[in-house]
């Protein structure tokens, strides 16, 4: 990190279903706009048997391409295959994910007719480098530094293969920061000059996938991030799944029909629902839509806002309970909370807004971020301010966050004890010594779990490693002193050192189970310059393709227009005339070819035609 | 903690270094604070905004940085169990 080089910094919302880039200028963040002209991209990856897009060109061709278009990489990132929520998952997805190496979910995909396989890792890669493209086609320059963001409750194994995405793509990531404290910064930024005192804010963060709440206090500058609590696997596409089941039911009921199984009706329902869904937030009802939706059938139906909100209510009822978890958690009354912020699109639900305004005692809730916007502007202040940016708003501020679950190692058969509790403010370390269990104990297997339960085969394995060559001794006499430290990115590393015969022994977990290996990354580094060198050669054969068109084109119409035409030689006018059919059916005759071709066919129409038209000219 | 299991799984806790007494007098002055004398849990977070400003690794660059950072995870353990002690009484 202290080798940040050249260039600006900036900061991604890398989204479930939606990604967002700003960045730190003139004084100001700005929401970068991307070549649609949205402020938003999906975090759509499509594969085609000639291209692969991403983004908007991605998701807009998903009906047609099901099976080859990904997309929610994030709800798979830093999971295990054998996740139960992977298996919910993938019976909801089109795409086909299977078991990789140790237990890694892989993606397949048909790649210009061959069978490929990505981790979610290099699909997130993939959009963080449409991110910065976009980026970068703005500022005008390179772009190499950013700040990436992820749900406050993402664990240690999410966060490090974020940051793995990020290297892949080719970014240097400054930091990994949370959703929420990225918000808090969008909404405590303008009030650091104006307000003295202290402030506890709820930062309320329901996006496309996942839920968070984070707690914060705001004084003079320090953010200081009290509780966190969260659901990574509950969001607006949650929603989206409830609506969708119930018109398939209705759609069943009416037509006898029964269309779960057809991808491509149900990909077409889910943008129709997905639609009606944030129509309901400012109507009351709607309808939904599709035409020749199964076997020619046009469906058509309509939904009221009370329908969806009692689709969803337990849904809705979780998000309430994580807001009094959080509470709990940070020791605080509901009734010392100064603002309940909201951010990400899925806080427009009104029956959300009413709920949670219920839940503070009528309190009126702060809607002053854009819900889309808010992270990456927070993201775009923390990277300018890690790049050491002179402004003087930027100047007196701290972020203080923390660590969202509890940390430890197995001990005693199946205890977990604790060596860093949850909400502890990061970046910290922690040691602790162990001893042998048995008499003339060779080695010691450490085991790190997190999570919240008292057994660790309730928690979350992170990993384990072995420190061999202890020297034989009575049970009880060796001991390892086991480090726990979290960097500032909220990622862990454990160490332990075998102390008694003062040799030290250091090994550090680098390499977790569902993580990529150096080398891994190293590959996919490379695969994805492959890819890229891949699109860039398919745009120069569009392009290529798309001046020879031009030129027959421009021909054409110059030999129709009647000054320049009369003034042609019969004989001028049919090699002319010739050498544009020729082109024509060569072009409607063939797939995309290389650009020399295309090159060298408008040279070949260019030196029978220039001569001719040049004559004209000159008589003119 | 007679507890067995295969050799190469077994380890126990060792409680003896954790279980000290924390050491308030010290916990003060790490976070600048007078070393006894009545305290406050509002001082003791005003005392702990100020370290963190001063030694945050964000507000440092180069060398610093990780001189820093130990200070900064030394404050905010102090502050912790001041917290904690606080908490109590």
């Amino acid at each position: 990190m202290s080798d940040h080089g050249e260039g600006p910094a900036i900061g991604i919302d890398l989204g479930t279903t939606y990604s967002c880039v700003a960045v730190w200028q003139n004084e100001r963040v700005e929401i970068i706009v991307n070549d649609q002209g949205n402020r938003t991209t999906p975090s759509y990856v499509a594969f085609t048997p000639i291209e692969r897009l991403v983004g908007d060109a991605a998701k807009i061709q998903v009906a047609r391409n099901p099976t080859n278009s990904i997309f929610d990489a994030k709800r798979l990132i830093g999971r295990r295959f054998s996740d139960p929520l992977v298996q919910e998952d993938i019976k909801l997805w089109p795409f086909k994910v299977i078991c990789g190496l140790d237990d890694k979910p892989m993606i397949v995909v048909n790649y210009k007719g061959e069978e490929k396989n990505f981790s979610a890792e290099e699909i997130s890669s993939m959009v963080l480098r449409r991110m910065r493209e976009i980026a970068e086609a703005y500022l005008g320059t390179t772009v190499n530094n950013a700040v990436v963001t992820v749900p406050a409750y993402f664990n240690d194994s999410q966060r490090k293969s974020t940051k793995d995405a990020g290297g892949i793509a080719g970014l240097n990531v400054l930091r990994i920061i949370n959703e929420p404290t990225a918000a808090a910064i969008a909404y405590g930024l303008d009030k650091i000059a104006d307000s003295n005192g202290k402030r506890n804010v709820l930062i309320f963060d329901l996006g496309g996938g996942t839920a968070d709440v984070s707690l914060l206090t705001i004084e003079k500058g320090v953010f200081q991030v009290k509780a966190v609590a969260g659901d990574t696997h509950l969001g607006g596409e949650d929603f989206d799944n409830r609506v969708v089941n119930h018109f398939v039911e209705i759609f069943k009921r009416q037509h006898k029909v029964d269309i779960s199984g057809n991808s491509r009706a149900l990909r077409r329902l889910r943008t129709a629902c997905e639609k009606a869904k944030k129509i309901l937030s400012s109507a009351i009802d709607t309808t939904i839509e599709v035409d020749a939706l199964c076997n020619g059938i046009d469906f058509f139906s309509t939904i009221t806002r009370a329908k969806f909100a009692e689709l969803n209510m337990d849904l809705f009822r979780k998000c309430i309970a994580i807001v009094e978890k959080c509470l709990t958690d940070a020791n605080m009354d509901k009734s010392c909370v100064h603002a309940v912020v909201l951010s990400g699109g899925s806080s427009r639900i009104p029956k959300v807004q009413q709920l949670l305004q219920d839940f503070f005692d009528g309190k009126e809730l702060c809607k002053s971020l854009h819900p889309d916007e808010a992270v990456a502007y927070g993201a775009a202040v923390q990277a300018a301010i890690l790049t050491n940016m002179r402004n003087e708003k930027l100047q007196d501020i701290v972020l203080l966050d923390v660590t969202p679950l509890s940390l430890g190692v197995k001990a005693n058969g199946m205890d977990m004890n604790i060596m860093i509790p949850r909400n502890t403010a990061i970046p910290t370390e922690k040691k602790r010594y162990y001893t042998t269990g048995a008499d003339n104990q060779t080695s010691v297997l450490i085991s790190v779990y997190e999570g919240e339960r008292a057994r660790t085969c309730d928690n979350n394995l992170l990993g384990r490693f072995k420190l061999p060559n202890i020297p034989p001794a009575p049970k009880g006499v060796v001991k390892i002193n086991v480090c726990f430290n979290i960097d500032t990115n909220g990622i862990l590393n454990v160490s332990a050192k075998e102390m008694t015969t003062g040799v030290m022994r250091n090994i550090t977990i680098t390499n977790d189970e569902s993580r990529l290996s150096s080398e891994e990354i190293d590959r996919m580094v490379q695969d994805a310059e492959i890819y890229k060198a891949e699109d860039d050669e398919h745009r120069k054969k569009v392009k290529a393709k798309d001046a020879l068109e031009k030129y027959t084109f421009n021909l054409r119409n110059t030999i129709n227009n009647e000054k320049i035409g009369a003034k042609l030689s019969r004989k001028g006018r049919k090699k002319i005339k010739d050498a544009i059919q020729h082109v024509n059916e060569w072009l409607d005759g063939l797939q995309l070819v290389d650009s020399e071709e295309y090159a060298d066919k408008l040279k070949t129409l260019k030196s029978i035609c220039n001569p001719i038209m040049e004559r004209i000219y000159r008589l003119n | 903690w007679n507890w067995r299991h295969q050799t190469e799984e077994t380890y126990d806790s060792s409680s003896e270094y954790e279980s000290l007494e924390p050491d308030l007098a010290s916990d003060r002055m790490a976070l600048g604070l007078s070393a006894s004398g009545p305290l406050k849990l509002e001082d003791v977070k005003n005392a702990y905004r100020v370290c963190a400003l001063k030694w945050h690794p964000d507000r440092h660059q180069g060398s610093s940085k990780a001189v820093a950072e130990e200070k900064f995870k030394h404050c905010s353990a102090a502050y912790q169990s001041l917290c904690d002690k606080l908490a109590v009484d």
